[in-house]
């Protein structure tokens, strides 16, 4: 395998693309079902998947994410009142 | 595998530990005061909840900054490991979004189950070994992150994460790290007040009894200190954890053993 990454050449390369075969150094590489791949080659991937976006679930998953805040702040301050009295 | 997680926060990712730290200041300081408030309040805590809803509020606001810290931390820790040296902050910075997002989710749910369960105290290892598996298996390090989702996001620490005899182990050796730290901070403070006996003009009087242990307040703050020492250490040696059982299912720690094996032969040939 080659010594340095093919997009960076000052840095060392730590695995091979599975897809195009290109050395990639640890922040080009990108582990997908335990195979390495580049940037290039996963950005192709992601793009053949099919359903949501990446993205939409994402904003879906913060807004959940939100409730969970509001959820904790109204636990947090329920358990407190409730430990406090019965300690 | 503490060696290593010591070896990794000391030599390679020092300063990123000062941004956990100071990232989560904020969050311990309000979380003592609301403690200490509960304390202070008692039996009569249920007659202030409007207070104590809104210190509550102030410290799930807190706890933002410090999920980002600890996410920037982590990540650092896995760079430092493939790339076994400093990291640069253009690199530890570069925080994927949606791993962001679900590993602030799961944080998330983690600090309600902490907030549900801590009072039972012996579960309190078990919580924070969960909260730092959250940390250490999200796929922050460019990892291919997991298509996002509620389920996806907490699922990540039962399957990528070390067996459960590693991570309990980890919880013990920590919650003793924990009590250490504590008792070292203690002695600390006491013996720089002893220290400062000397100097003149000083109201050691008042001073013993803000720093003294009949200070609940102050044996807060202590403990948070505590915490705020022995985590970059705990979240270290997860990571190393983590990776280190990645690496044997997916074979990487063999491939990793036969490079280092040529790279020796060559360098005996030489």
């Amino acid at each position: 395998m080659p010594a340095r990454c093919f997009n960076h050449p000052g840095l060392p390369a730590v695995a091979r693309c599975v897809r195009c075969g290109k050395a990639v150094c640890a922040s080009c590489s990108t582990r997908w079902e335990g195979m390495h791949h580049c940037n290039a080659c996963l950005a192709a991937r992601r793009a053949a998947e099919p359903g949501r976006t990446a993205t939409a679930r994402a904003v879906g998953l913060a807004l959940l994410g939100l409730a969970v805040a509001g959820g904790v702040t109204l636990l947090r301050a329920i358990a407190g009142a409730i430990l406090a009295r019965a300690f | 595998m503490l060696d290593e997680a010591s070896e990794l926060v000391v030599h390679r990712v020092p300063e990123w530990a000062a941004v956990l730290a100071l990232s989560a200041l904020p969050w311990r300081l309000l979380e003592v005061h609301f403690a200490n408030r509960l304390l202070q309040l008692g039996a009569h805590a249920p007659d202030y909840f409007n207070h104590l809803l809104a210190l509550s509020s102030l410290v799930s606001l807190a706890l933002l900054p410090a999920i980002l810290g600890r996410a920037i931390f982590v990540r650092a820790c896995a760079l430092g490991l493939q790339a076994r040296g400093r990291v640069p902050a253009r690199l530890a910075l570069r925080l994927p979004p949606a791993a962001l997002v679900g590993y602030a989710y799961a944080a998330l749910v983690w600090a309600g189950f902490f907030q549900a369960l801590a009072w039972t105290v012996l579960l309190v290892p078990l919580l924070a070994l969960g909260s730092g598996l959250a940390a250490a298996t999200a796929p922050l390090a460019g990892e291919a992150a997991p298509r996002p989702g509620p389920l996806a996001s907490l699922g990540l620490a039962l399957r990528g994460g070390p067996s459960p005899v590693v991570g309990v182990a980890l919880a013990a050796v920590f919650a003793l790290a924990w009590c250490v730290a504590f008792l070292n901070l203690l002695v600390l403070f006491q013996l720089g007040l002893w220290l400062a006996g000397g100097l003149p003009g000083l109201d050691l009087a008042a001073w013993s009894l803000a720093l003294g242990f009949g200070n609940r307040h102050f044996l807060l703050l202590v403990a948070a200190g505590a915490v705020a020492v022995v985590e970059p250490f705990w979240l270290a040696s997860l990571v190393v954890a983590v990776r280190a059982a990645r690496a044997r299912e997916s074979g990487e720690d063999l491939f990793a053993r036969f490079a280092e094996l040529r790279s020796g032969g060559v360098k005996d040939a030489a």
